[in-house]
Order: structure tokens, then C-alpha cells, then sequence
């Protein structure tokens, strides 16, 4: 199978159980692919928790584990713990979710800094130091984190090293009424996801992962990037600008993304159609652009109006 | 939403040098035409936000306002909207430009609509939903050029109507609609749209002017209209027309602007012999005093030489004169009016029958009347012309002259105060006319024949003419004279005001050795003929004098000085202040690396070299939006598809993947690209 078929494939399994959110259903795959991590935030019900299940079963012999963050979650509760063994008289390490190949990070914002900074290393090495021992998270390791954009009480927002991890930022929203008349047709004997076969194995997906690094990306096309991610410094309303990391996952989404399009090369219309979701999460606005009522994406939205593109 | 297309290339320009040459103002239209078409060579922009859009709107109608001000100031007040739209194309460039130099296509409509503004900020605060409208300002500069063209009085109609059509049809034309069933129809309607909007403003213009002060507008010294066998009211504009200070002395009763001497039909002209035309009075002139000698020698009976007044203008009654005034206008003079001084005109001339007119150098004159000099500005009688009565009318007036008991062989003070008892116990004076000037019956009578024997009611033109025509009857050289009575009085200013309504007729009677004035009128004319002023009058005459006033200030030499400093400074300082904004705005995007870095295409493929075409069709690609929608954008309405699709798709190919490519793509974007050329 060409790494093309089976992103094909895959998309077309995901998209099967997700109904209309084909769009999105093909950024979190290019982000999967492109070896990055996505945050979701939504409402609850869009159907976040079915997306990162239905990719972990569309992907045999994948590992999925799920993670419901609260405020008493322990950094151990992710990483996993050495308990002393009573026979042995040795400390024996009990791995935690993070050992993994898809891990839902649901509601992260629920569980305090210190348990969401455990996550920073495993995210950003992929690998977690437990003990004075590092682990690594060897080949497929794609944390789904999502978030609850109305609740306030009783969160913690995520600190901006943390964002800076998450390749992009993007959000379900509610499906239309006819496809969701389509959801309870789906559901009326089983759930769609249990009825789902596996499309493509674990080795697929990382051959898939290499297939992308491929995707030709020409040198004017790295400028660009450069300069929309660059023009975010400096901006009069922006406090903390997009860094060198934006760049990177700009580029490798984008190559992910255009062979999930079918394309072998990387456009300037694939880089301005993800732009909002690589770079928007990683910038602080000023206080007065805050309140102005401007958002982070509109002020990408408007960078990606005015910055000559290559034509 | 149906957009109407932007004005295609050169067109703005074109259009604002034709502004330029048909109003006299080339060099003006070409600058602004450079302005607003040097977009097409400068890489210059701005990225205006709706804030930049609504200060270039408030510039310009900061100017509109300065402008309108400064109308106000110069000239008459009735051609204020013909003289603004005339100068309007300069006025909207501040707003021209941001749409020509702004990266945005359009300009929203709440830029300058007050109502969408907040219409806007409501939908903002509520967080509706809303639809932003907006429009291509180059239509309306376009349109208004025309437009200005068109009311400039100095057009001329053989080159503004052929330079009318092309521009129209140049216009159609790039709207791509150009067939000739719909251009045609367009371009005649443009034609006599032009024609008749042309000729339209500059009769409305002669109505605002000749209607709105009467007398005021163009002067005739040959001939004077009357209202006689008019019938309705007589109306007068109640605007100050003069002011007269006294310097020493009384203030005279008539001031008199012209004099005539045939009556024909119902109207005065002023017949003299070919000899005695206007003649300059400035080589009359003493000193460098500019003194005005208007006194013919040949007029007395004991020469006055111009040494003998000037010796003697310093105790003769004197006023001071202020008013405004246009090219030819006349004076208003006593009839013995010795000299004139301290007018600042270009020319100053005077006829035989005693009418001073003037060239002024500036809109208000300001100068001193002596008077009382025992000298006259009007030459003796011409007996033939100023004894001469109508034919038809003799009978009658021979009848009432009898009557009357008027005799040339009387003294004159008696003979005019017989006349003046006479018309004091028969007649009455009205402003409601009632004597046609052709009455039913066969018997035909003149009006004025009517008015001395059955109707006996009348304005002041009535009494003047029948007193000349019986004095004339009794032989008695008589003229007719036009002017104004100086009757109003201003306390708290102490000057004598002269409006529209204190307009008079008289007339002018030789004693056989000089010309007396003598007014038939019944005295009661002054209180009958004044209507109550007005608040609404009282600050019109306000701002007659602070014009008037300002005006006079402004000539003098120092305060020139200043006025042209404070003007430039303001100038100088709003033009520094609006290109520093636009310098600073203009660094803050090459500040971000956006402005200044521009991607040129490193690989050229066969659908780059559609760009020009494409550009005058739907505009320049905005910076940011990438070839290819740039490309769909503008072939959306192209039926074949698949032919663009595949253009596109090559187009990429080339140019973001270059080695992978081989010959034969460059090769059919080649054919593609050709065809999408001869179709769009």
C-alpha cells in the first residue's frame, strides 16, 4: 500500500464514524502524521473523545489510552510509578497512560501545572524521565488534548511552554442537522466505532510518517513561513510572538497535509489554510488588542492578507 | 451583490486632465492625475484600516468646508454650489488616493456614511452579524470629474462634448458590455445629459445671480429695464449693497450709479453720439494720492480746473464708500460729486451722462466722495435727445402740461414745485402694479400715458418717467437717473446703510446752466417701501460686513503678509501632518518585514503573463492571496472548468515543483494559458 493509499484510507475510515467534520478529521490525521500533537477545543459532545478512538481503531494494533484530568491527578498518574515489590525487594516500574500510541488527554486544563507540565517532556522528547531512568516513546506517540473553552472554575490554563508543544490548535464545532440526524442513524444498533475495522497497521502509519518527511517543499515556500510566522514579532499586538518551533510544525503539517490532499509538493494555499491553527495558540495578545475584542486568529487571519505571498 | 467594476487604467487620469484643461486648470488636473495613476508605476501602498478610510474622508470634507468658506468670502454667495462642484475632483483626492494606494479593492460604505458607521458599531457592540458594503471610490471621482467639467463657466461646449463621449464610452467599453445597442443609447444620453447640464447650471447660475439681488448682477449703462406695464409687485433684495460713513458735512439724499436719456418703448437707454462713449478717468489723476477727478471742465459754465479741487477737497463734505462690488459695476455718486479718492481699482471710467464704473482690484472697494464742488460729471444737454417725448404720448401730455401750468419760462424751482404739488395731490404710491402694457379696446394708450391720467398709482419708475416726459413736453431737458436713496441709518455703527430696496429712480433736470436732481416720488415711498428686518436680515447684513470688513483688512499690505503666513503655515502644517501619518503608517508594515519583501517569481510560467489582462479586468491581486485563486476569482463566470482546473494545476506544478516537472507541462500550460487568453 502507497503511503497515499493508506492516507486515503485512513481519512475515509475516520471520516466514516466522525460524520461532517471531514476538514478536521484530515488536520488531526496531517498533524498525527507529521509527528506533532493537537489540541481540541470544544464543547463537550462534538464528538472529540469518538475522533481519537475511532483513529486508534482505525490504526490495528495501536495502542489507546485515555486520560480524564482533574485537579488531584498526579504527574506519577500520567508517567507511571515504581512501587517496591515485596518478593524481590526491588522498586519495579509500573508504566503510566504515557506509554502509549494515541493518548486522550481529556479536559487537560482540569489538572494543576504541575501535573500538565509532566506531559512537556514526553510531548516535546518523546520520552518521560521517571526516577532518575529516561524511557523512550518510541514510534507512534500523538496526544489528542482537549479543553473546554466556557469553563473557567476550577481550571488551569495551560501554561504558554505547554501550548508552544501542541502542533496545532483546532476546534470541531457543532455538525449541521442533517448530518446529525445521520450520528443517530449510525447509532442505532452499535456505535460506529465498535463496528469500525482497522484500515492500516501501526507500520503503515509510520511509513506514512516518513512518506511526509518527502513531500518537496520549495525554498521561497520556507520564506513565507518564515515571514508570516516572523511578522508576529514586533506585531503592536501581539506580547508574545509565534517562535522558531511555529516555523517547524508550519512546515511539517503543511507537507503532511498536502499528501493527505494527494499532492506531492507543498502549496502556498495549504500553508495559508493551516496557518490559523499552527500559529494562533502560540501568541499572548497585548492587554489592549485583548480587549479590544481582537482574537489571535484574526490577527493571523489579517497577517495572511497582507504579506506578499509567492505567486 | 452586482459590483460595479473599478474605472479601467488611465481612465481616472484621463479624466481629471480633462477636468483640468475644459476649467482653465491644467496644471491642476495633471497633478492630480499623476496622483492618482503614478499607482500603476510606484510599489508604494498603504494598509489602511477603516480608521485611515474615515480620516481621508474627513480631510476631504475638511477641504470641501474650507473651500465652500473661502467661496463664501470671494465671490457672490449664489454661485457657491456651481464654483465648489468646479473644484470638487481636487477637493475627493484625499479619498482617491487611499483607494488608489490602499490594499483593499473597495471602500466600505461606512467611511463615509455617518449612519453605516454606527449602524456598524451597533452590530459590533451586539455582536450581530453584518454585511460589510462597500464600493470603488474611483466611480464616484469619475462621475463627479465629469460632472465639474461640466459647470466650470469657462467650458466650451465644442470640446466638452466629444471629450464627454469618449470618456463615457472608454468607460463602457471596459466594462466589457460593449455592444453597440447599449452604447449607443448611452453615449447620446450622455451627450445631452452633458449639453443640457452644462447649459442647465449656467442659466441656473444667471437666474441665482440676477434673481437673488436685483441690479446687483450684470450692469448695462446703455439701457435700463423698467417694471413699467408690468403688472404684480415690485421686489427689491432687502442685502446691503453700500455702506457711506460721514467724514465732514451732510449725507446726500440720491446717490446716483447711471442716468439715461431715451425712453423707448418701456425701457431707458442712454443714445449719445459715437464721441462720447467711456473715457478713462485715470489720466486725471493727481499725485499719487489716486485722486479721481471726475468733473468735466466742459460740463460748467466757469471752468473748475482739477487744481482748483484739489485745493479745495479739503473742506468740502466728504463721505466714505464700502461695498462689493464686480467688474463694471458703477459707483454710487452724488450727482455733484467732486472727486474720488483712495479706491483701490484696476480702471476707472465715466460717460458723458455722468456713470462712473470701475474695474475693482479686489471684491470690496473701500475709498472718499468729496462733493459740493460746484462740479458735475455730466456733460450739457443733447437738446435733440433730451427734449424728445413718444409720438403717441404728446397729445396727452400736452393736455396735462396745461393742466399743470408748467412753462420753460418759468424758474425752474417753480416749475419743479408746481410739478411736485401736482403729483403730491393726485397720485399715490404703490409697489403693486396694476398698468398693462396693452390694454383691451381699440383706443391704445401707452402705460405711461395711463399712469399720469387715469390710473395715477405707481413706484417710483412711473413718477420719474412722467415727470421727465411732462418737463420735456414743457421743454425742459430732463434725464432719467437710477440709484439709491440714502435713507437708513445705523446709530450704533454710524454709517448710512444702502440696500437692494432703497433702489430709486429720479430725475435729472438742466437749469439751463447746471443739472439738478429732482425727485417726483411722494416722500412716503421710504416708509411704504421697507419691510421689517429680519433676524434671519440681521445676520445676513452681519456677515455682509464682517466679509466686507475682513476683505478690506486683508488688502492691506502688512495684514497680507500675515494672512499669507498664517494661511501657508496652516497649509504647510496640515500637508506635513498628513504625509508624516502617511510616512509613519507607511514604516510600521516595513517594520514587520511585510512591506518591503516581495516575492517575485523565481520560476515565470505561461499563466503569470495573463496578469496584466487579468488586473484590468477584477484589479491588482491583493499581496496576500495566492496566483491561482487570484486566477479562479477572476474566471469564475468561465464556463469551461475542467480548462481552468488544469491550468491551474500545471501552474503549481511549475512553479513549487520545478525538477519535477518535465517540458511537455510548460508546453500545454502554454496552450491552456492561449486559450484562456482569447476567451476572458
Amino acid at each position: 500500500m502507497t503511503p497515499q493509499e493508506t492516507a486515503r484510507q485512513l481519512e475515509a475510515a475516520v471520516s466514516s464514524v466522525v460524520r461532517g467534520q471531514t476538514e478536521v478529521v484530515r488536520r488531526v490525521l496531517a498533524c498525527m502524521v507529521s509527528g506533532g500533537h493537537i489540541l481540541l477545543e470544544d464543547y463537550p459532545g462534538t464528538g472529540k473523545t469518538t475522533l481519537a478512538k475511532a483513529i486508534a481503531k482505525a490504526i490495528g494494533g495501536a495502542r489507546f489510552k485515555r486520560v480524564q484530568f482533574t485537579p488531584d491527578l498526579l504527574p506519577s498518574d500520567i508517567l507511571g510509578i515504581s512501587v517496591l515489590d515485596p518478593r524481590t525487594q526491588e522498586f519495579r516500574f509500573h508504566p503510566g497512560p504515557v506509554f502509549t500510541d494515541i493518548l486522550l488527554a481529556d479536559e487537560i486544563n482540569r489538572a494543576s501545572p504541575r501535573t500538565q507540565s509532566a506531559l512537556l517532556e514526553a510531548m516535546g522528547e518523546r520520552q518521560a524521565t521517571i526516577d532518575g531512568t529516561r524511557y523512550d516513546l518510541d514510534g507512534l506517540f500523538f496526544v489528542i488534548a482537549t479543553q473546554n473553552p466556557v469553563e473557567f472554575r476550577g481550571t488551569y490554563p495551560l501554561p504558554e511552554a505547554q501550548m508552544d508543544r501542541f502542533a496545532m490548535q483546532c476546534a470541531l464545532g457543532y455538525v449541521s442537522a442533517a448530518e446529525e440526524a445521520e450520528i443517530l442513524a449510525d447509532h442505532a444498533d452499535k456505535a460506529p466505532v465498535d463496528r469500525l475495522e482497522s484500515v492500516a497497521e501501526r507500520e503503515d502509519i509510520i511509513a506514512l510518517m516518513e512518506a511526509v518527511k518527502a513531500i518537496r517543499f520549495r525554498d521561497e515556500l520556507r520564506h513565507y513561513a518564515v515571514a508570516l510566522v516572523g511578522a508576529t514579532r514586533g506585531h503592536p499586538q501581539v506580547q508574545l510572538a509565534a517562535s522558531p518551533r511555529a516555523s517547524l510544525a508550519l512546515m511539517k503539517v503543511s507537507q503532511a497535509m498536502a499528501l493527505f490532499r494527494g499532492e506531492e509538493f507543498v502549496t502556498p494555499e495549504v500553508i495559508q489554510l493551516i496557518a490559523p491553527d499552527v500559529i494562533a495558540h502560540r501568541m499572548v495578545l497585548a492587554p489592549e488588542a485583548r480587549y479590544s475584542g481582537t482574537s489571535a486568529r484574526q490577527i493571523v487571519a489579517d497577517l495572511l492578507e497582507t504579506i506578499p505571498v509567492p505567486f | 451583490m452586482n459590483k460595479i467594476h473599478p474605472p479601467p487604467r488611465y481612465l481616472l487620469g484621463s479624466c481629471l486632465l480633462f477636468w483640468g484643461v475644459m476649467s482653465g486648470r491644467p496644471w491642476i488636473g495633471l497633478l492630480a492625475a499623476l496622483i492618482v495613476e503614478a499607482r500603476y508605476w510606484l510599489r508604494l501602498r498603504w494598509d489602511f484600516d477603516d480608521t485611515g478610510y474615515a480620516r481621508a474622508w474627513q480631510l476631504a470634507t475638511l477641504l470641501i468646508v474650507v473651500t465652500v468658506v473661502l467661496l463664501l468670502i470671494e465671490g457672490s454667495r449664489y454661485t457657491v454650489l456651481p464654483d465648489l462642484l468646479s473644484w470638487i475632483p481636487v477637493l475627493i483626492i484625499p479619498v482617491q488616493f487611499v483607494q488608489s494606494y490602499g490594499l483593499r479593492d473597495d471602500i466600505p460604505l461606512s467611511t463615509i456614511s455617518y449612519f453605516a458607521r454606527r449602524n456598524r458599531l451597533r452590530s459590533e457592540r451586539l455582536g450581530l452579524p453584518m454585511e460589510t458594503r462597500s464600493f470603488h471610490f474611483g466611480n464616484v471621482t469619475f462621475f463627479l470629474c465629469l460632472l465639474a467639467a461640466s459647470v466650470d463657466k469657462n467650458v466650451d461646449a465644442r470640446f466638452f462634448i466629444p471629450g464627454l463621449l469618449v470618456l463615457c464610452a472608454w468607460r463602457i467599453i471596459a466594462m466589457r458590455r460593449c455592444r453597440a445597442r447599449v452604447l449607443l443609447p448611452v453615449l447620446v444620453l450622455a451627450g445631452m445629459g452633458g449639453f443640457v447640464g452644462e447649459r442647465g447650471i449656467r442659466r441656473l447660475e444667471d437666474i441665482l445671480v440676477r434673481g437673488g439681488s436685483e441690479g446687483d448682477g450684470k450692469f448695462d449703462p446703455t439701457f435700463h429695464g423698467t417694471m413699467i406695464g408690468s403688472t404684480g409687485d415690485v421686489s427689491l433684495s432687502p442685502e446691503i449693497q453700500w455702506r457711506l460713513r460721514l467724514v465732514r458735512g451732510t449725507a446726500p439724499q440720491l446717490i446716483r450709479t447711471a442716468t439715461f436719456n431715451s425712453f423707448v418703448g418701456t425701457s431707458w437707454q442712454a443714445r449719445r453720439s459715437p464721441d462720447l462713449d467711456f473715457e478713462n478717468l485715470e489720466n486725471r489723476l493727481v499725485g499719487e494720492d489716486l485722486f479721481y477727478q471726475t468733473t468735466r471742465s466742459k460740463a460748467q459754465a466757469t471752468p473748475t480746473s482739477i487744481a482748483d479741487i484739489v485745493s479745495m477737497t479739503p473742506s468740502l463734505p466728504a463721505y466714505t464708500l464700502r461695498g462689493s462690488v464686480s467688474v463694471g459695476d458703477p459707483l454710487p455718486l452724488p450727482g455733484d460729486v467732486a472727486c474720488v479718492s483712495g479706491f483701490q481699482v484696476e480702471r476707472i471710467e465715466g460717460n458723458t451722462f455722468g456713470t462712473i464704473r470701475v474695474v475693482p482690484k479686489d471684491p470690496v472697494l473701500n475709498g472718499t466722495v468729496f462733493w459740493r464742488g460746484g462740479t458735475q460729471p455730466d456733460l450739457p444737454p443733447l437738446l435733440r435727445e433730451d427734449l424728445r417725448v413718444p409720438i403717441g404720448d404728446s397729445e396727452a401730455l400736452r393736455v396735462l402740461v396745461a393742466e399743470i401750468g408748467l412753462s420753460s419760462e418759468d424758474k425752474m424751482p417753480v416749475t419743479l414745485a408746481k410739478l411736485r404739488t401736482w403729483f403730491q395731490q393726485n397720485f399715490q404710491y404703490s409697489k403693486h402694479l396694476t398698468i398693462r402694457r396693452r390694454e383691451g379696446g381699440d383706443k391704445v394708450t401707452s402705460p405711461m400715458v395711463r399712469f399720469l391720467t387715469t390710473v395715477r398709482s405707481g413706484h417710483c419708475e412711473y413718477f420719474a418717467t412722467g415727470a421727465i416726459l411732462l418737463l420735456r413736453q414743457a421743454g425742459i431737458p430732463t434725464r432719467y437717473s437710477t440709484g439709491f436713496a440714502v435713507a437708513e441709518y445705523d446709530t450704533s455703527r454710524k454709517e448710512f446703510i444702502i440696500r437692494g430696496t432703497h433702489g430709486h429712480a429720479w430725475c435729472r433736470v438742466w437749469d439751463g446752466s447746471k443739472w439738478l436732481d429732482f425727485d417726483p416720488t411722494p416722500p412716503n415711498w421710504l416708509t411704504t417701501d421697507f419691510p421689517k428686518t429680519s433676524v434671519w436680515q440681521r445676520m445676513d447684513d452681519a456677515l455682509t460686513r464682517l466679509r466686507e470688513d475682513f476683505f478690506l483688512w486683508r488688502t492691506q499690505p502688512a495684514n497680507q503678509l500675515i494672512i499669507n503666513m498664517i494661511i501657508g503655515t496652516i497649509g504647510v502644517g496640515l500637508a506635513g501632518f498628513v504625509m508624516v501619518r502617511l510616512w509613519r503608517s507607511r514604516s510600521v508594515i516595513s517594520h514587520d518585514n511585510t512591506g518591503t519583501m516581495q516575492f517575485l517569481p523565481s520560476e515565470k510560467t505561461p499563466l503569470h503573463e495573463l496578469e496584466p489582462m487579468i488586473r484590468r479586468m477584477i484589479g491588482p491581486r491583493p499581496a496576500g492571496e495566492p496566483y491561482a485563486a487570484w486566477i479562479i476569482r477572476a474566471t469564475h463566470e468561465y464556463a469551461d472548468r475542467p480548462l481552468v482546473t488544469e491550468a491551474i494545476d500545471l501552474h503549481q506544478r511549475i512553479r513549487f515543483d520545478p525538477h519535477e516537472t518535465g517540458p511537455g507541462a510548460r508546453k500545454r500550460l502554454d496552450e491552456l494559458a492561449h486559450v484562456l487568453r482569447g476567451s476572458l
